[in-house]
């Protein structure tokens, strides 16, 4: 893996990333961040209730990201708290389900509040998940069995109008979940990893990042009420 | 105050009557009138209870039986009957002037629903009030029983008034008192027989089909290749339903959508035909009828209105209306635990036909957890109380003070929870912990996989009977295979707050050596009955009134597989229905049968429930009881938390409340 091979002698400048997790329910958050952080994979995991917390370290050539990651349940009953999750964000991944096309027009919603409340430099990847359910490649003997719903070309282009990194991924079988992970980790602005940086140093409750708390629970607030 | 509030749910009589005298008629919701009855129990009489000045009977007896259904009752077309009935017994057990019926009536009544294997021998009833004594047959055995009560009347300073019964007396005596007693004449045989002497907890095992199961196939459409299906789902020994007021299903505990969704209709159109169509229930003075509960054959149904929402419980095992009461009030708290009673009262509001299992979004696992676990016989949620590690006083010490210099300044609450059993609680000075809350939080975390994943978890969650309207935000993180720490806030923004937290607690708990007295309390489970001198007995449940809080030793070596355990709690129920039935003044019970023998009692202050082997004597039963007892009362400081650490932060009510979260819903 290239991200690895790089000389651990020289101290490399880290920073905390922290990436959010979203889309809809049951299309493998979890199992995408499991694979990731424990290249493991579960079958009928039982759903995340709020959201999990994890943090997991990843080594590109000239620096080292750590990644506080927000693995958020997909349920309907959760979503008002998201903004709780995704704001001060520097990545996100919005993650559906290549077998199910619902999935992907909610990932379009949460792009879309995504570009509208949470950081302007927000990296975003679009990641379609569930590969191993797609019989694209072998077009003769298992063609029936393939379960895809969304075309490659329909994610890809939704990614590239939105500006976003676009992967088809299967936590199932490791494909491409990796790359997801360090594509993100190498597109974060050098000087928001420095910044990053100094503000850990300095503590946690920067004023910066106040600053960016106060207008999320406006905006929150807002959404409250309208209910 | 104490580390617990007492349980709003209550079992006793004479607290109902208590509360209902001391607080304003306002305070007696219906939500926790669902929950007091032992069976029906009308608005009406609970308003007179409640109005100030009037007298409070502190004990209520009925001449009635609970009311019971012909078996073939079931189905629309068959509604009316069941009605008319219910709403007979409605208006007689309103009507609250105490009646003359007996104890020698009432109690051997509930002998009788208790022991029906026929190796009854003997009955003491010990009455708080009267002195009701009847049939003075005292024979060489029961003697035992009486020198029990005699030594531990100093200590409860109950006079008790002992009517003991030799065995071939009383059954005959029931015998004839229950031909006259039965309005159906059925014979005194308890119809619950075969449900205790049979259960398992087989899913898929099939048992005798009742009227009720034929009378639900003619009902459920089309057959064809469902048959099995349907035969699996009727034979089940224990079901619950949640659906919306307009029969719409929420959650069922087994079978698919297309078998429950007969049913719901059907326990829908029973309960709207008590309904009366006021749109203002709780605040007007004509309060609707409610449908309770009914029996068809052997099982029997209770329902629980929770306006907007219906709650059923059904059962083949032989519990009691208030223990099915007490069970549904219990899946009530984890809804709302999910959800919060305001939210679901939003969403119905206006659009009755609401489908809200949409809004469920996980919570159907922690429900069917709950649901589960009560239907193979939870200690906790019958005794409706907390279990607690038993630990030396300086180790709780320790870790309450490795809590207390951890927390954080948005702290409301925090446990420290080992395999289902409370080790510490750190709590704010002015409020206490529910019990309901804690069994809920409890389930979730034991008894489903969903937070054992080592991450750390941040949740929203609703703490019904601490407030049912907003959420508060707990953080979740097991450090231990089996050991959680649960940290909850009112503040959703406190997830690094409490981070930080748990990481200043977990470096304390290593520093005062902690982490070991908690891993051995997982390791050992429990405590085995011969180390605390009582090898005969196999095992036993003692509630502490006082703290709300129970202890048992462990299960093993006598009851090592699920099916004995679950036998172990059928008995456990029968006792516990047996010692609660109202209008009885059953006290103390002992009961023989098959393979053991049982001995049962419940004063003000505890309960006690012994199971040993078949041989053993009443004497060394007794003796058994009463050592348990008194090791109890050395160990109290060591079984039960009465005070926690408190945190000193005082939050102040109104505002904090107006400060909980709602989570705002899209749909």
């Amino acid at each position: 893996m290239s991200a690895m091979d790089s000389a651990p002698s020289a101290p490399k400048p880290s920073a905390s990333v922290k990436l959010v997790l979203l889309g809809e329910a049951a299309v493998g958050k979890s199992s995408l961040v499991l694979r990731f952080v424990s290249n493991d994979f579960q079958e009928n995991k039982e759903p995340t209730i709020g959201a999990a917390f994890l943090t997991q370290k990843c080594s590109l050539p000239t620096r080292t990201i750590k990644f506080e990651i927000w693995d958020t349940a997909g349920q309907e009953r959760f979503a008002s708290l998201a903004p709780m999750y995704y704001r001060n964000a520097q990545a996100a991944l919005v993650v559906y389900d290549l077998t199910k096309p619902t999935s992907l027009i909610k990932a379009r919603h949460w792009v879309s509040e995504l570009h509208a409340q949470a950081s302007p430099k927000i990296v975003i990847a679009l990641v379609g998940n569930k590969l191993d359910l797609c019989n694209d490649g072998s077009e003769g003997e298992d063609a029936e069995d393939d379960r895809r719903k969304v075309s490659t070309e329909e994610g890809k282009k939704f990614a590239e109008e939105e500006g976003l990194l676009f992967f088809e991924t299967s936590a199932k079988t490791a494909a491409n979940v990796e790359e997801v992970f360090l594509s993100i980790a190498a597109k974060i602005p050098e000087e928001l990893v420095n910044k990053r940086a100094a503000g850990a140093r300095a503590g946690r409750a920067g004023a910066g990042e106040r600053g960016v708390d106060l207008e999320a629970n406006n905006e929150n607030g807002a959404q409250g009420c309208a209910c | 105050m104490a580390v617990f509030s007492p349980p709003q749910v209550l079992d006793d009589r004479q607290q109902l009557a208590v509360t209902a005298a001391t607080e304003p008629p306002v305070l007696v919701n219906e939500a926790s009138l669902a929950v007091v009855d032992d069976y029906i129990l009308s608005q009406e009489s609970i308003e007179q209870f409640s109005r100030p000045g009037s007298p409070v009977p502190l004990e209520r007896t009925a001449t009635l039986p609970p009311p019971q259904i012909a078996p073939d009752l079931v189905g629309l077309s068959k509604a009316f009957p069941i009605r008319l009935q219910s709403r007979a017994t409605t208006a007689l057990s309103s009507y609250s002037a105490p009646s003359n019926a007996t104890s020698a009536g009432s109690a051997p009544n509930s002998v009788a629903s208790t022991a029906t294997n026929s190796a009854l021998s003997t009955a003491v009833s010990t009455s708080p009030a009267s002195s009701v004594s009847s049939a003075p047959t005292v024979n060489t055995d029961s003697k035992k029983s009486l020198k029990l009560i005699s030594k531990t009347k100093s200590r409860s300073r109950i006079p008790p008034a002992i009517s003991s019964v030799g065995s071939p007396d009383i059954k005959s005596l029931l015998g004839k008192i229950l031909k006259n007693y039965d309005p159906f004449g059925r014979p005194y045989t308890s119809t619950y027989n075969n449900a205790f002497i049979d259960a398992d907890m087989d899913d898929d095992s099939i048992t005798v089909f009742d009227d009720y199961s034929v009378d639900a196939e003619s009902t459920g459409g089309d057959q064809d290749d469902e048959d099995g299906e349907m035969d699996r789902f009727l034979a089940q020994k224990k079901q619950y339903f949640i659906l919306s007021f307009a029969g719409k299903p929420i959650f069922s505990m087994h079978g698919s959508d297309d078998l429950i969704s007969a049913h719901m209709g059907i326990i829908q159109a029973l309960a709207a035909g008590f309904e009366q169509p006021s749109e203002e229930n709780f605040a007007t003075e004509t309060v609707p009828d409610q449908l309770r509960f009914f029996t068809a054959g052997t099982t029997t149904f209770a329902v629980s209105v929770e306006d907007p929402l219906i709650l059923v419980a059904i059962s083949k095992l032989g519990e009691t209306e208030g223990q099915l009461r007490t069970q549904l009030d219990a899946l009530h708290t984890q809804l709302l635990s999910a959800l919060t009673k305001a939210q679901i009262v939003k969403v119905f509001k206006g659009r009755t036909n609401f489908d809200l299992r949409k809004l469920l979004g996980g919570a159907e696992t922690f429900l069917r957890a709950l649901t589960r676990e009560m239907a193979f016989g939870s200690p906790a949620i019958l005794l409706n109380a907390i279990e607690c590690v038993r630990l030396r006083n300086s180790v709780r010490d320790r870790i309450n003070l490795a809590l207390l210099k951890g927390r954080t300044a948005s702290l409301l609450y925090g446990l420290v929870v080992a395999d289902g059993r409370l080790v510490s609680v750190i709590r704010p000075k002015k409020h206490s912990l529910h019990p309901p809350d804690l069994q809920v939080i409890f389930s979730m975390l034991f008894h489903n996989n969903t937070f054992h994943d080592g991450r750390e978890h941040w949740i929203p969650i609703c703490l019904p009977k601490f407030n049912n309207r907003g959420f508060l935000h707990a953080y979740i993180v097991f450090f231990r295979p089996k050991v959680a720490l649960v940290l909850i806030s009112a503040n959703k923004d406190s997830f690094y707050e409490l981070r930080k937290s748990k990481e200043d607690i977990l470096e304390n708990f290593e520093q005062e050596n902690c982490f070991a007295p908690i891993d051995l309390a997982v390791k050992l489970v429990r405590y085995r009955t011969a180390d605390i001198g009582v090898p005969a007995i196999q095992h036993f449940l003692y509630k502490s009134r006082g703290n709300v809080q129970f202890t048992m030793p462990n299960f093993e070596p006598h009851f090592p597989d699920r099916k004995s355990q679950h036998e172990l709690m059928l008995l456990y129920r029968r006792l516990h229905a047996a010692i609660h039935t109202r209008h009885t003044h059953l006290k103390v019970l002992y009961v023989s049968r098959g393979n053991w023998v049982a001995l049962a009692w419940a004063t003000h202050s505890f309960e006690v429930y012994c199971v040993a082997g078949a041989a053993t004597s009443k004497a060394t039963l007794a003796q058994g009881m009463d050592t348990i007892i008194a090791w109890v009362k050395r160990e109290e400081s060591r079984l039960f938390i009465s005070n926690g650490a408190v945190s000193g932060l005082s939050f102040s009510t109104k505002e904090f409340f107006s400060s909980l979260t709602s989570l705002a819903i899209y749909t």
